[in-house]
């Protein structure tokens, strides 16, 4: 008997009994696309890298990326989520099929420069993490196509409003998975998801 | 950081801090103002909505449970947050 469970011990080990197989989701309301519905996906973006090149959603359908919304003088939540992005840069700045991708909502105060010193204070591979400024309110409504909130309020903690997930998008723009990156546990998660989303384009390919 | 851990050159740790670790720097003063950016640009924000008794529980929390230092009086801060008023240091 105790052969039998040893070998469906092993069974598992290799097999990975429990864990779920089923592919993530493609989240979000379905969007009407040439009078097509078709599943929520990020529209056409093109912003400023902390080393003034242009990053555009066409550049990242090479890549599956993370993405979150954020300024550098957020007192608030902020640290706290760049600290997670931090934990996926560092897992993954040697994968060129993954990238980070930080949105500034406060590009008046966060110039290209401003963030190519703050990812220097970061110690990150800028080629691996994106800090993209734009016209703020076109940020504010590209945060949203990533269901992240962001207003203007001047009682919030740096005048700005905003929440903290960090969101998973994949190569046809379409977002997968997300966390909130205030929570190392959720992260963890996310971590497991880009896996399964990695393992996924490789079974296409 | 919930682990008080810092951002890298962000936000500094808490832990195995210089300036926490040397008795003549006033942490009670850096809660209650903040910190001007010194590396980069970045400021940390004023605390200056707390109380006395506040401040001395996040200073003296931050002494001995995370740096095995001994507590500081009420008295003493109280006296720091005087003295740093009067030069509005931070
Ligand atoms: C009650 C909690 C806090 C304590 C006890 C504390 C303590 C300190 C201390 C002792 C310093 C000087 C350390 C050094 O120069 O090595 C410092 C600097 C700093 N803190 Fe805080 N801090 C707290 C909360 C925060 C928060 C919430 C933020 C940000 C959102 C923050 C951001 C900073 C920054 C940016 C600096 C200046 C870094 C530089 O030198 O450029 N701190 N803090």
């Amino acid at each position: 008997m105790s052969k039998v469970i040893f070998v469906l011990f092993s069974f598992c080990l290799v097999y990975s009994c429990g864990t779920d197989n089923t592919p993530l989701p493609v989240l979000g309301k379905p969007k009407i696309k040439d009078g097509q519905e078709v599943p929520h996906y990020i529209p056409d973006f093109s912003y400023l890298s902390q080393d003034s090149v242009f990053i555009s959603n066409d550049f990242l359908k090479k890549h599956i990326y993370l993405a979150d919304c954020f300024f550098t003088h957020c007192p608030s939540i902020c640290p706290k989520v760049t600290k997670q992005m931090l934990r996926i840069h560092d897992a993954y700045k040697d994968n060129d099929q993954v990238k980070l991708v930080s949105f500034t909502l406060d590009p008046k105060r966060d110039t290209p420069e401003r963030l190519k010193m703050y990812g220097d204070n970061l110690d990150v591979d800028h080629d691996a993490w994106y800090f993209l400024s734009g016209d703020k309110e076109e940020t504010y409504d590209l945060c949203f196509e990533f269901f992240i909130t962001a207003m203007d309020d001047e009682l919030a903690p740096g005048g700005i409003n905003h929440s903290g997930q960090i969101v998973l998008v994949d190569q046809e723009g379409h977002i997968r998975s997300f966390a909130d990156g205030t929570d190392p546990k959720e992260v963890t998660r996310l971590l497991k998801d880009i896996k399964k989303l990695l393992i996924e384009i490789e079974a296409k390919n | 950081m919930d682990d008080a851990s810092g951002l890298k050159n962000v936000i500094p740790s808490l832990l195995d801090n210089a300036k926490i670790l040397d008795d003549t720097y006033s942490l009670a003063c850096t809660v209650k103002n903040g910190h001007p950016p010194s590396n980069l640009q970045l400021e940390m924000p004023a605390f200056d909505h707390l109380t006395e008794i506040e401040i001395s529980n996040i200073v003296n929390f931050i002494r001995t449970d995370l740096n095995g230092k001994k507590p500081i009086s009420i008295l003493d801060i109280k006296s720091q947050l005087n003295l740093c008023k009067q030069r509005n240091e931070r």
